[in-house]
C-alpha cells in the first residue's frame, strides 16, 4: 500500500466547542423502556387469543367454575373439538338442553359461500379493474363511487335486499349468499386490482398488440401474468372478508344456509348457555383460515384495507 | 468505420396485419370489461336503493297485510322521515355511534402509532413480533365478539385478573352495566383493529426519506426535534388516510356491540347499525326503517365527500411516485425493506 | 475550521465486507480535500464515519486533535451536503435554512434567526425565494439551499457527497468554481467525495485516491498526475486513460532485478506519432480509430496486439489504416512492478 507521509500542517486552534457525550443512563433507559412497552402491549393483545385457545382445550369443569379460574388447562382434552364437529363425547357433563349440534354443516356453508362469493367478485372485479386502469372506464368518478359504497352502513342496504331476496326466493340459500358476498367484496377487488394493474407499464400490452394480439389476448397472455402476486393476494384477502362476514349471513340466512359465524353467535347465550369450551373450539377452527391466509398476504394487507390508497 | 443501413436490424411491423383490436375500439372494450361489474352494482345497489326510497315514503311493514307491491297503499309521504328525525332513540343511536367512532379510532391511532414508533428501529425478534401483532386483525369478528364476551363475564378472566392485581374482589359488570356496555364494545374494536393502524403507520414511517432524517441529525436535531419537525409533518397525509378509512368502517360497527350485548342492556350499546337492525328486523317497521336508513345514508355521503379527496390524492401521488421511479413498486414490499441500520 | 485526522480507520460491515481498511489521513485545516475513487471504494463510508452516521469498527477520528469518534452526529458541528440534497420538502426555503438554528440549544431569538437566514440567502442568491416551498425549486436552487442549511451553523468542517452529480453540465462547472471560491474565502475545511476525477482535479488542494477501502495515494493534483504511486492511480487519474504496455527490464544499472516483469505506463498526451521507422520511434503501430474531439484527436492504435491511445493535434491527423511510429517522451515514462503494482523508480 502506497501512502505518502501525512502532510502535517500546523493547525489553527479550533473555535468550536464540542459538547460532551450523552449521559449513559438515559441511553440505557430507552431500550429498556421500549422493550417493556412492547412486552406490555404484547401481553394485552395476546391474552384474548391465549384465552380462547386454551379454553378450547379445557374440559367442562374448567370452563367457568364458580370461585376459581384456570389460567392454564390442567387436563388437556380434545373433547371440545370432537363435540363441535359432531362426534359423540362420553361423560360430557351437564348440557342445558339437548345435544349440541355439530358445526360441520355450518362450516361447510361458510366455505362454499366464501369461496363462491370470492370467485364471483374476482372475476367481475378483475375485468372491471382492468377496464378502469387501462382504459379509464367509467370516468374518473368510478373510484369515488366505489368508495361511497363502502360508506353505507350495510344494514341500510340489507333492508331492501332482504325483501328482494325473499321475493326472488334467494333468501336462506347458498346461492343467494354467494351473490351477495360477490357483490359486497367486488369493490375491494376493483380497488386492489386497479392499483396492481396501474403498476404494469402500458407499453407491455401495447407491445403485445403491435405483435398482433387482440386486447383480450394481450390481457390474458401478457398483463395478467404480471399481476399474479397481486391477484393471489386479492383472492385471499377477499376470501378472508367473506369468511368473516356476520351481518349479511345473520339477516339473510336461517336454517339452510346459516354460516359458521352466525352459528357461533347463536351458541352464545343460546340454549347451549355457557358452553365456552365448545364455542372456543369452534372459534379456533374459524380463525384458522383467515390467520393463515392473512399471514401469507400480510405484505399486501395495507393496500387492501386502505382501498389501495397506500401501496407500501 | 460506418455501418451501412442495410445491416441495421430494423424491426418491421408485421406486413399486411393492422393491429387487431378484435374489431372493437378501446371504448367498447372498456365498456365490456366493466359491464358485469356495473350489472352487479345495478342489482345490488341501485335497485335496493330505489326500493328503499320508495318504502321510506310508506308505513308499510311485512305484517301489515299486503305485499310490497301494494305498499303504496300505506303512502304517507314524509311522515316516516319526520318521525325518524324526531325520534330520540334515533339520534341517541347516532350520537353513540359518533362517540364510538371517535374514541375507537382515536385509541387505535394512538396505540398503533406508539407501536409503529417502537418498531421502527431494528431489534431482535422484530419480524416475528410484527406478525404476532397482526393476528387480532385476522380474527373473524364473530370470534372476537365471543372471545371478549367470555373475558368480560363477571367471573371471567378480566375481573379475576384485576382482583389478583389489586388485591381485592373486583366484580365489574362490563356487559351488564349500561354505562359500561358501549365502552366494552369499543375495547373489542380497538383490540381487533389497532394492528391495521400499526401496519399503515409503520409503512409510512419506514418510507420516510432516510437522508432527510440523517441530515437533521447532523444539524443537531435530537429525537424530539426529529419527531416534531420531520416525522409528524411528513406523516400527515398517511395519518389522514388511515383515520378517514378507519372512521368510515367504524361508523358502521355492528358485530362487536351485537355480539356482546345485542345492543343492550336496553339501548346502552345500540349503535346506529344496530338501531336500524332492530327497527327493521325485530320490530318489522320496514317503512320507517327505510326512511331512517336513507337519512343516515345522506349524512354519511356528505361526510364522505370530504373524506374521499385525501384518499384520491394519496392514490395519485403514489402513482406519480411510481412513474417517477421513486419508490420500489414490487407488488408487495416487506414493511421493513427500507429501514436503515442504526448508526 | 478544523484539521481532521483519520487514524487507522476501519469499517467492517456485518457479513464480512470491509468497506474501509486501516485508513490514515490528515486533512489540514482550511484545505479542500477530495476523496476520489470508483464506486464501492469506501469513500462514502469514510465520509459517513467523519460525520458520525456510521461508527467505525476500529480507529479514531480527531478534529483539531480532539477525539470525536464517540460523539453523536449532532454534536460534531459538521456540515453535510447529500448527493440528492435531502431538502426538507415540507418546509419553506427559510425553514430549511434555519433548521439547524431552530434545533440548537439554546435556541437563538427569532430576530437573530431571521437575520442569519437573510445573510446566508444573500450570499447564495436565494433572497427572493425564502418563503417558497423547498420542493418547488429548481435543482440548482435546491443545491444552494442544501449548502446554506449547513453553512448557517458554522460547522468546523464541511462534508460533501458528490453534490454536483445531479446538476446539468453548465451549472456543474459554475458551481465548482463557486464552491472553490467560497471555500477559499471563508477558509472552511472541506472534504469532497466524488468518482469524477476531473471534478477532483479541478477543485481540490489535495486528493486522496481510494480503492477497495484503502488509501492509494494522497497528494496534489499535479503529484497524482505526474507521479502516481501505483498503477491504479495512474490509470484512474487523467481524462484520457493512460496506456499500459508490458515491459521487461533489461538494463541492470539501477540494481533493480534483471528480467523483472514490469508494466510501462505512458499518458496519451506524451506520445508522439511519427513516420514509421523514423529516428526515435521505439514502437510501430497501425491506426484503428480516430475520435475527433475538436481541440484534440484521440487516436486509437494497434501496437503489436495492444491497444494504445494517443492524443494528437488535429492538424496532423493520420488516416485510418496508416502505419505509424510512436515516440515516447522518456521523462514521462512510468514503470510499475507487475506483482505489487507500485511505481518503480526509473
Amino acid at each position: 500500500m502506497s501512502t505518502v507521509e501525512p502532510d502535517l500542517v500546523a493547525s489553527r486552534a479550533s473555535e468550536t466547542e464540542l459538547t460532551a457525550p450523552r449521559r449513559s443512563v438515559l441511553g440505557l433507559l430507552r431500550p429498556v423502556a421500549r422493550w417493556l412497552t412492547i412486552l406490555l402491549l404484547a401481553l394485552l393483545y395476546g391474552f384474548p387469543l391465549y384465552w380462547t385457545v386454551t379454553m378450547a382445550f379445557k374440559p367442562l369443569d374448567e370452563w367457568n367454575p364458580p370461585g376459581t379460574i384456570f389460567w392454564w388447562p390442567e387436563n388437556w382434552t380434545l373433547d371440545n373439538f370432537k363435540s363441535i364437529l359432531g362426534q359423540e363425547v362420553s361423560g360430557g357433563g351437564v348440557f342445558s338442553q339437548g345435544k349440541l349440534d355439530s358445526a360441520v354443516p355450518y362450516i361447510q356453508n361458510s366455505l362454499i359461500a366464501a369461496t363462491g362469493g370470492s370467485l364471483l367478485a374476482l372475476v367481475v372485479g378483475v375485468l372491471a379493474a382492468y377496464g378502469i386502469a387501462r382504459f379509464r372506464a367509467g370516468g374518473g368518478m368510478l373510484p369515488f363511487q366505489i368508495l361511497q359504497l363502502r360508506m353505507f352502513p350495510p344494514i341500510a342496504i340489507i333492508i331492501p335486499l332482504l325483501f328482494m331476496f325473499v321475493y326472488l326466493q334467494l333468501w336462506d340459500t347458498l346461492w343467494g349468499l354467494v351473490i351477495l358476498y360477490g357483490a359486497v367484496t367486488f369493490p375491494f377487488v376493483v380497488w386492489l386490482m386497479r392499483s396492481f394493474f396501474q403498476e404494469v407499464p402500458r407499453e407491455i400490452s401495447d407491445a403485445a398488440i403491435v405483435d398482433g394480439c387482440t386486447h383480450w389476448g394481450a390481457f390474458f397472455k401478457v398483463v395478467l401474468p404480471q399481476v399474479k402476486g397481486g391477484l393471489a393476494a386479492t383472492a385471499l384477502f377477499v376470501f378472508i372478508l367473506n369468511w368473516s362476514d356476520f351481518l349479511i349471513a345473520l339477516v339473510m340466512t336461517q336454517d339452510n344456509a346459516r354460516t359458521a359465524p352466525v352459528f357461533l353467535s347463536a351458541l352464545q347465550g343460546g340454549a347451549a348457555g355457557q358452553e365456552y369450551g365448545k364455542q372456543a373450539a369452534l372459534a379456533v377452527i374459524l380463525i384458522l383460515p383467515p390467520a393463515i391466509f392473512g399471514l401469507a398476504i400480510q405484505k399486501y394487507l395495507v393496500r387492501g384495507l386502505t382501498f389501495g390508497a397506500i401501496k407500501r | 468505420m460506418e455501418k451501412s443501413v442495410d445491416e441495421h436490424n430494423v424491426r418491421q411491423a408485421p406486413k399486411g396485419r393492422l393491429p387487431n383490436f378484435g374489431g372493437r375500439s378501446e371504448k367498447s372494450v372498456a365498456a365490456l370489461l366493466t359491464a358485469p361489474g356495473q350489472l352487479v352494482m345495478l342489482f345490488i345497489v341501485l335497485f335496493p336503493a330505489v326500493l328503499a326510497i320508495y318504502l321510506g315514503f310508506t308505513a308499510w311493514s311485512p305484517t301489515s297485510g299486503s305485499d310490497v307491491w301494494h305498499a303504496y297503499e300505506y303512502w304517507h309521504w314524509f311522515d316516516g322521515y319526520w318521525e325518524a328525525l324526531n325520534d330520540g332513540s334515533f339520534w341517541a343511536a347516532l350520537w353513540r355511534t359518533v362517540i364510538f367512532t371517535v374514541v375507537a379510532v382515536g385509541m387505535e391511532f394512538l396505540i398503533g402509532f406508539v407501536l409503529a414508533m417502537l418498531f421502527l428501529k431494528q431489534f431482535p425478534g422484530r419480524g416475528v413480533l410484527t406478525l404476532f401483532f397482526l393476528l387480532p386483525m385476522m380474527v373473524v369478528p364473530a370470534v372476537s365478539g365471543f372471545v371478549f364476551y367470555m373475558i368480560f363475564q363477571v367471573d371471567g378472566p378480566l375481573n379475576q385478573g384485576l382482583s389478583l392485581l389489586l388485591g381485592r374482589d373486583i366484580t365489574i359488570l362490563w356487559l351488564e352495566n349500561p354505562s359500561l356496555a358501549l365502552w366494552s364494545a369499543m375495547v373489542v374494536d380497538i383490540w381487533q383493529w389497532t394492528p391495521l393502524m400499526f401496519l399503515i403507520l409503520l409503512s409510512g414511517l419506514v418510507a420516510l426519506p432516510e437522508d432527510q432524517m440523517n441530515q437533521a441529525r447532523i444539524l443537531g436535531a435530537n429525537s424530539w426535534h426529529q419527531f416534531r419537525y420531520l416525522i409528524l409533518p411528513m406523516m400527515k397525509p398517511i395519518i389522514l388516510i388511515a383515520l378517514i378509512i378507519r372512521a368510515i368502517e367504524v361508523f358502521k360497527v355492528f358485530d362487536a356491540p351485537y355480539l356482546l350485548t345485542q345492543g343492550g342492556p336496553g339501548d346502552a350499546s345500540t349503535t346506529i347499525s344496530i338501531w336500524m337492525y332492530r327497527e327493521v328486523i325485530v320490530n318489522s317497521r320496514w317503512g320507517f326503517g327505510s326512511a331512517a336508513a336513507l337519512i343516515v345514508l345522506i349524512l354519511v355521503t356528505i361526510a364522505g365527500a370530504f373524506a374521499v379527496r385525501p384518499i384520491e390524492a394519496g392514490q395519485e401521488s403514489t402513482l406519480e411516485e411510481l412513474e417517477r421511479g421513486d419508490t420500489p413498486s414490487a407488488g408487495g414490499v416487506d414493511p421493513f425493506a427500507k429501514a436503515g441500520t442504526e448508526a | 475550521m478544523a484539521e481532521i485526522h483519520l487514524s487507522h480507520l476501519t469499517k467492517q460491515f456485518p457479513g464480512g465486507l470491509v468497506a474501509v481498511n486501516d485508513f490514515e489521513l490528515v486533512i489540514p485545516d482550511g484545505s479542500f480535500v477530495a476523496l476520489l475513487g470508483p464506486s464501492g471504494c469506501g469513500k462514502s463510508t469514510t465520509m459517513n464515519m467523519i460525520s458520525g452516521l456510521e461508527k467505525p469498527t476500529s480507529g479514531e477520528i480527531y478534529f483539531d486533535k480532539q477525539p470525536i469518534t464517540k460523539l453523536p452526529p449532532g454534536a460534531r458541528t459538521v456540515g453535510f451536503v447529500f448527493q440528492n440534497y435531502a431538502i426538507f420538502t415540507h418546509m419553506s426555503v427559510a425553514e430549511n435554512i434555519s433548521f439547524g438554528l431552530r434545533v440548537s440549544k439554546p435556541r437563538p431569538p427569532a430576530a437573530e434567526i431571521d437575520r442569519r437566514v437573510g445573510d446566508i440567502a444573500d450570499v447564495l442568491g436565494l433572497r427572493g425565494m425564502l418563503d417558497r416551498n423547498a420542493s418547488r425549486l429548481s435543482v440548482n436552487d435546491m443545491q444552494k439551499v442544501a449548502l446554506g442549511r449547513s453553512m448557517i451553523v458554522d460547522p468546523a468542517i464541511f462534508l460533501l457527497d458528490e453534490p454536483f452529480s445531479n446538476l446539468d453540465a453548465a451549472f456543474r462547472a459554475y458551481m465548482r468554481a463557486e464552491l472553490k471560491r467560497i471555500q477559499h474565502e471563508i477558509e472552511q475545511t472541506m472534504v469532497y467525495v466524488t468518482h469524477d476525477q476531473v471534478e477532483a482535479m479541478s477543485m481540490a488542494d489535495h486528493i486522496a485516491v481510494m480503492d477497495a477501502g484503502r488509501l492509494q495515494q494522497y497528494g496534489t493534483p499535479d503529484e497524482l498526475y505526474n507521479a502516481p504511486a501505483n498503477r491504479f492511480v495512474a490509470g484512474f487519474v487523467g481524462s484520457t486513460q493512460m496506456n499500459f504496455l508490458p515491459a521487461t527490464l533489461t538494463l541492470g544499472e539501477q540494481g533493480a532485478g534483471n528480467g523483472r516483469s514490469l508494466t510501462l505506463g505512458i499518458r496519451p498526451e506524451n506520445v508522439l506519432l511519427v513516420a514509421p521507422g523514423a529516428a526515435g520511434a521505439t514502437l510501430a503501430g497501425k491506426v484503428n480509430l480516430i475520435e475527433p474531439l475538436g481541440a484534440k484527436d484521440v487516436i486509437h492504435l494497434d501496437v503489436a496486439g495492444h491497444g494504445v491511445r494517443v492524443v494528437g493535434v488535429p492538424g496532423q491527423r493520420p488516416r485510418v489504416g496508416d502505419n505509424v511510429g510512436l515516440v515516447f517522451d522518456p521523462d514521462r515514462q512510468l514503470l510499475f512492478d507487475d506483482e505489487t503494482d507500485l511505481a518503480v523508480e526509473a
